[in-house]
C-alpha cells in the first residue's frame, strides 16, 4: 500500500490560501496588503528548488506573520473551529451567484426591518402591560395605535441610520487606521457617503520621479464620482491663466477658468480652494450624460493647470475618429514646439475580451498628449479607461494599436529606461493625502 | 538574546536602510536583507513591512515589467521614508551606545 505525498502548492495557490486566512480584512485594507502578493509569491518560488511551503511555512503563518509585520491586530493562528467551519460553508454559499445576488440584496431590506421592529415592540410593550387590541396591524387600542406605532417608527428609523452611520464610520475607520487626521477623516466619510468612487492621480511632468522632490506638486487627490464623472469642476489655478480645460481629442482649450484666474491676474485675493464658482466641464456630447456626477477636491490640495477629460468610448459613434483634429493640430502650434512632450498617445485602442460577455472597446484611439510641467488632472465618466490609459503607458496591458511615448521613448519598448520617472497612485492610496507616490 | 525579536523591532530601520541606497522589490529586499547578515528574517515580515511603509507614506513605489518573469513592484525612499531613516538611526545608536555603555561598565566589574 502506497501513501501519495500532497502536491507542492503553487504560487497562485499559495497566495490564494494566504488571501483566504487574510479574508476577514477589511476589503480596502486586504486589497492594499496584498496587492502584489502573486508576483512576489512567484519571484520567491522561482529563486531555487523546492516546495513554497518549504521555504516560507504553511500559508496560515505567512499570512499570521504578514499581518503582524503590516500593523494589523493579530489573531492567533489555529486549525478551524466550528465558527470558521460555519463562515466558510457562508463563504462557499456565497461564491453563488444567486446567493450573492441574495446577500447583496439583504442590506436594502434594512428599513423595513426598522418599521417591523418598530411594530414588534409597540406589540410586545402592549402585550406585556396587558393594554393590547385584538388587532394584529394596531397591537394598542385603537385611538392610540397610530401615533404610538407612528412615534415608534420614527424613533426605529433614526436609530437605524444612527448606527448604519456609525458602522459606516467604523469601516472607514478600519481602513484609515494609523492616518489620524481631521481632514483625511472628512476626506474618508465623503468616500462612504458617495460609494464606489473612481479616483486617479495622474501626475507628469519634469518632476514626475519619487514625490518630494516638488513640495507645490505633493498630494493632488482627484476625487471622481460614481458612474457619472463630471457635473463641475472647481478649478483653482496656480497661476493666472492657469487653469484650464483641454479636449482630449482635439486638444482645443474648452474654456479659460473664470473668476479667479482673472481675479489672480488683477492681483485679487483668490477665494479660499473648494469655495468657489465652480466650472461647467461639458466639453463633449459624449460627456453630456455624465453630468451628474461631481468632481470636488479637498482644500487646498487640488490645484490642477490643466483638466484632460476622456470620454467613453461609443460603440455607437458614427463619425469616425479623425486624427487631424487631434493635438497636432495648427491650432497650438506655439505650445506644441514651446514645451517638452511628457506624454504622447497616438491612435491607441484597447479591447477586453470577456468570458460569456461582449467584448469590450475600453479605448477607440486615443489620442492623448501632456507636456512637461504642471500639474494634469485625468478626468472621465466610469468607464472612459482611464485606468486602461494608465495602465497601457506603464505596459501593464498591451494596447491593440497605437503609438505611445514616455518622455520621448517608445512604449512599450523602451519603458525600462523612463519607468523610475513615472510615479503611480493606485486607487486605494490615492484616497488618502498622506499616500506617497506609488 | 532572541535575534528575532530584536530583528523585530528594527526590521522597519532595517529596511529602510536597504532601499536608502538603491529602490529594491519585495523578494530583493529579502535577499540584500539576507546578504547583509539577517539571516533570520522571514519573507512574509519584509513584505509586511514594505506594504506597512508603503501605506504609511514612507515609500515610492513603481512596476517594472520583467520578460522573464512577473512585474516586479519597486520600492524606493521618498523624502518622508528618508526623515524617517534618519531619526530611526539616531534613535537606534543612541539605544546602541547605551548598551555598549551597559555592557562594558558590567564587563569591567567583571
Amino acid at each position: 500500500m502506497s501513501t501519495r505525498l500532497p502536491e507542492p502548492l503553487s504560487s497562485a495557490e499559495y497566495a490564494r490560501r494566504v488571501r483566504a486566512e487574510l479574508g476577514e480584512l477589511p476589503a480596502g485594507v486586504h486589497e492594499d496588503l496584498l496587492e502584489d502578493l502573486d508576483e512576489h509569491l512567484a519571484e520567491v518560488a522561482a529563486d531555487d528548488e523546492g516546495p513554497l511551503e518549504a521555504k516560507l511555512g504553511p500559508p496560515i503563518v505567512y499570512a499570521h506573520e504578514l499581518r503582524r509585520a503590516a500593523g494589523l491586530p493579530i489573531t492567533t493562528p489555529r486549525g478551524p473551529s466550528a465558527v470558521h467551519r460555519l463562515a466558510e460553508v457562508g463563504r462557499r454559499g456565497a461564491r453563488q451567484d444567486a446567493t450573492k445576488a441574495v446577500l447583496a440584496f439583504l442590506p436594502e431590506l434594512r428599513p423595513a426591518w426598522w418599521v417591523l421592529r418598530a411594530w414588534l415592540a409597540v406589540a410586545a410593550l402592549a402585550h406585556l402591560t396587558g393594554s393590547g387590541s385584538r388587532s394584529y396591524l394596531l397591537p394598542v387600542g385603537r385611538l392610540l395605535s397610530i401615533p404610538v406605532v407612528a412615534a415608534a417608527i420614527v424613533l426605529s428609523v433614526r436609530w437605524g441610520r444612527a448606527a448604519q452611520r456609525r458602522r459606516r464610520q467604523r469601516g472607514a475607520g478600519t481602513v484609515r487606521a494609523g492616518r489620524a487626521g481631521r481632514g483625511a477623516a472628512a476626506e474618508h466619510q465623503d468616500r462612504v457617503r458617495r460609494p464606489e468612487p473612481t479616483q486617479l492621480r495622474l501626475r507628469v511632468g519634469r518632476d514626475a520621479g519619487p514625490a518630494g522632490r516638488d513640495p507645490h506638486h505633493q498630494h493632488l487627490p482627484v476625487f471622481l464620482h460614481g458612474a457619472a464623472a463630471l457635473r463641475r469642476v472647481a478649478l483653482r489655478p496656480r497661476r493666472p491663466g492657469a487653469g484650464q480645460l483641454v479636449h482630449h481629442t482635439t486638444g482645443r482649450l474648452v474654456r479659460r477658468t473664470p473668476g479667479p484666474a482673472r481675479a489672480a491676474a488683477a492681483g485679487q485675493r483668490l477665494p479660499p480652494a473648494g469655495a468657489g464658482r465652480p466650472q461647467s466641464a461639458a466639453c463633449h456630447r459624449h460627456t453630456a450624460g455624465a453630468r451628474s456626477g461631481t468632481v470636488y477636491g479637498t482644500g487646498s490640495t487640488w490645484r490642477p493647470d490643466h483638466v484632460v477629460i476622456l470620454r467613453r468610448p461609443c460603440s455607437d459613434h458614427t463619425q469616425p475618429f479623425d486624427a487631424s483634429r487631434g493635438l497636432h493640430t495648427q491650432s497650438q502650434p506655439h505650445r506644441m514646439n514651446a514645451r517638452m512632450s511628457v506624454l504622447e498617445v497616438h491612435g491607441v485602442t484597447k479591447t477586453y475580451r470577456r468570458r460569456r460577455k461582449p467584448a469590450l472597446r475600453a479605448l477607440d484611439g486615443l489620442e492623448l498628449l501632456v507636456e512637461a510641467g504642471g500639474v494634469h488632472g485625468f478626468l472621465g465618466p466610469n468607464g472612459s479607461g482611464k485606468t486602461t490609459t494608465i495602465r497601457v503607458l506603464l505596459g501593464l496591458v498591451r494596447a491593440d494599436q497605437g503609438q505611445m511615448r514616455l518622455f520621448g521613448r517608445r512604449v512599450p519598448e523602451e519603458l525600462p529606461a523612463v519607468i523610475a520617472q513615472v510615479g503611480r497612485w493606485s486607487r486605494r492610496r490615492c484616497s488618502s493625502r498622506r499616500s506617497p507616490a506609488g | 538574546v532572541d535575534t528575532t525579536q530584536l530583528l523585530k523591532g528594527v526590521l522597519d530601520l532595517a529596511v529602510l536602510a536597504v532601499l536608502d541606497g538603491q529602490d529594491g522589490y519585495g523578494y530583493d529586499v529579502v535577499r540584500r536583507l539576507r546578504a547583509a547578515g539577517l539571516a533570520e528574517v522571514g519573507d512574509a515580515s519584509v513584505y509586511g513591512t514594505l506594504r506597512r511603509l508603503y501605506a504609511g507614506g514612507n515609500l515610492n513605489s513603481y512596476v517594472v515589467p520583467s520578460e522573464e518573469g512577473p512585474h516586479r513592484k519597486y520600492y524606493g525612499l521618498n523624502a518622508s521614508g528618508r526623515d524617517l531613516l534618519e531619526r530611526s538611526g539616531k534613535t537606534w545608536h543612541g539605544f546602541a551606545d547605551t548598551m555598549a555603555g551597559l555592557l562594558s561598565a558590567s564587563e569591567a566589574v567583571a
